[in-house]
């Protein structure tokens, strides 16, 4: 046995808990070298110094405090819904009273905003549209006819995309070519495809 | 054979408040020493250890009886408060300002002693220099343990200052019973090198 070997077996010899092997190979090891006899010696020493150590008191109002916290403990632990209904029960009048403005009050925005088409009737939107800002929206734009001739003698007709034109800034309706009155709901587009043929580039082409 | 906190601990799941109130009393003072020694400083073992107990009332309900020890349960809930506070102090940086704290309350004053001396008893056995001497060494050894790293701090209070069992330690901290032995006694031998001024000086005179 080494002195690290040793050193490592301390504990152990110091609480008995060596075989009788080991333990005469330790003893004949620190009786052979004054360095880890002196090391146990301390350590043995320093073991008895913790066991003197004396006792911490808890102040005196420790279980004061203690019961407090314990308190504040079990009124966390009461799940929410369970306070309402505990402080509803100790105002009932008051709880009473609120259950029912609140109903009112729902009963009240309900109708309102039913009223006002924000709810399931988007045909009233549409119809009610105008020309403020806030209502361009809801309206669906009028397909314009363009009349594209930079081909000299072919006429070639294009509608506007008219997704794209709705989230784009919309013209005011006085620009549009429809009058206010038949503003369509929905414009449900066709278009007729047209196949041009070219019999000779020289020619001017035609329909 | 259930011992008398597991039996506690049952009364206290079918709600007896008082079965707690006798748990508290018979465990504080064991849990303020551990958490006490561990941190060296009075005023937050006193909270730990009622924060302690509070975690153990909560959880009273999920507190299987027989499937672990009582103290071992308490303990390890302990430990793992006491790593906490020791991570949040490394945070906060102000651990050496509760070393000195603690050197203030195990000293009683503003110097080792000054305070004992106003305060001593007028009785023939009574010896100033003796309990000067004691004082100081107490305190040499809580500094001691407070330098000590957390991981051989909290198996050595648990061996020789709370006086558990190797295998008790080991399921407290969740460490195999090999580790907890050899972290035990890597402790003293840290120990036994910080003490050494203070222990030579009784057996080489």
């Amino acid at each position: 046995m080494d002195c690290l070997e040793a050193e490592e077996q301390f504990s152990a010899y110091l609480e008995d808990e060596l075989d009788y092997r080991t333990t005469k190979v330790f003893e004949t090891h620190l009786a052979n070298c004054g360095l880890c006899h002196h090391g146990f010696t301390l350590l043995r020493e320093s073991v008895n110094l913790l066991h003197r150590m004396p006792s911490i008191e808890p102040s005196p109002n420790f279980d004061t405090v203690l019961r407090t916290r314990l308190a504040n403990a079990q009124i966390e632990s009461i799940s929410w819904w369970r306070r309402v209904l505990e402080a509803m029960r100790a105002q009932s009048a008051w709880a009473f009273s609120g259950i029912t403005m609140g109903i009112g009050i729902g009963v009240i925005a309900g109708i309102y905003l039913y009223q006002n088409a924000l709810v399931g009737n988007e045909d009233i939107s549409v119809a009610r549209a105008d020309n403020t800002p806030s209502d361009r929206r809801y309206v669906i734009p009028p397909p314009r006819i363009r009349v594209d001739d930079s081909w000299p003698g072919k006429q070639l007709l294009s509608v506007p995309d008219l997704e794209r034109q709705r989230l784009v800034e919309f013209p005011a309706f006085e620009d549009s070519v429809f009058p206010r009155e038949v503003q369509p709901r929905r414009v449900e587009r066709h278009y007729i495809l047209q196949t041009v043929t070219y019999t000779d580039a020289s020619t001017d082409g035609g329909w | 054979m259930p011992d008398l906190d597991d039996e506690l601990m049952e009364r206290c799941q079918q709600g007896d408040t008082e079965a707690f109130d006798l748990i508290v009393r018979r465990n504080r003072t064991r849990l303020v020493n551990f958490i006490g020694r561990f941190l060296g400083d009075q005023d937050s073992a006193e909270d730990l250890a009622q924060e302690t107990f509070v975690r153990m009332f909560k959880a009273a309900k999920r507190y299987r009886v027989g499937e672990a020890k009582f103290s071992t349960w308490m303990y390890h809930i302990a430990a793992n408060l006491c790593k906490n506070e020791l991570r949040n102090r490394g945070r906060r940086g102000n651990f050496f300002i509760d070393n000195v704290k603690s050197e203030e309350y195990f000293s009683q004053g503003d110097s080792p002693g000054e305070d004992l001396i106003a305060t001593a008893p007028a009785h023939a056995s009574f010896q100033p220099e003796n309990q000067l001497v004691q004082k100081e060494r107490q305190q040499a050894v809580q500094n001691a343990i407070s330098k000590l790293p957390e991981r051989y701090r909290l198996p050595l209070i648990l061996r020789d200052l709370q006086d558990r069992c190797y295998d008790e330690i080991s399921k407290i901290l969740n460490l195999p019973l090999g580790t907890t032995k050899s972290r035990i006694n890597r402790a003293r031998l840290m120990l036994k090198d910080k003490l050494k001024d203070f222990v030579e000086e009784p057996w080489t005179a």
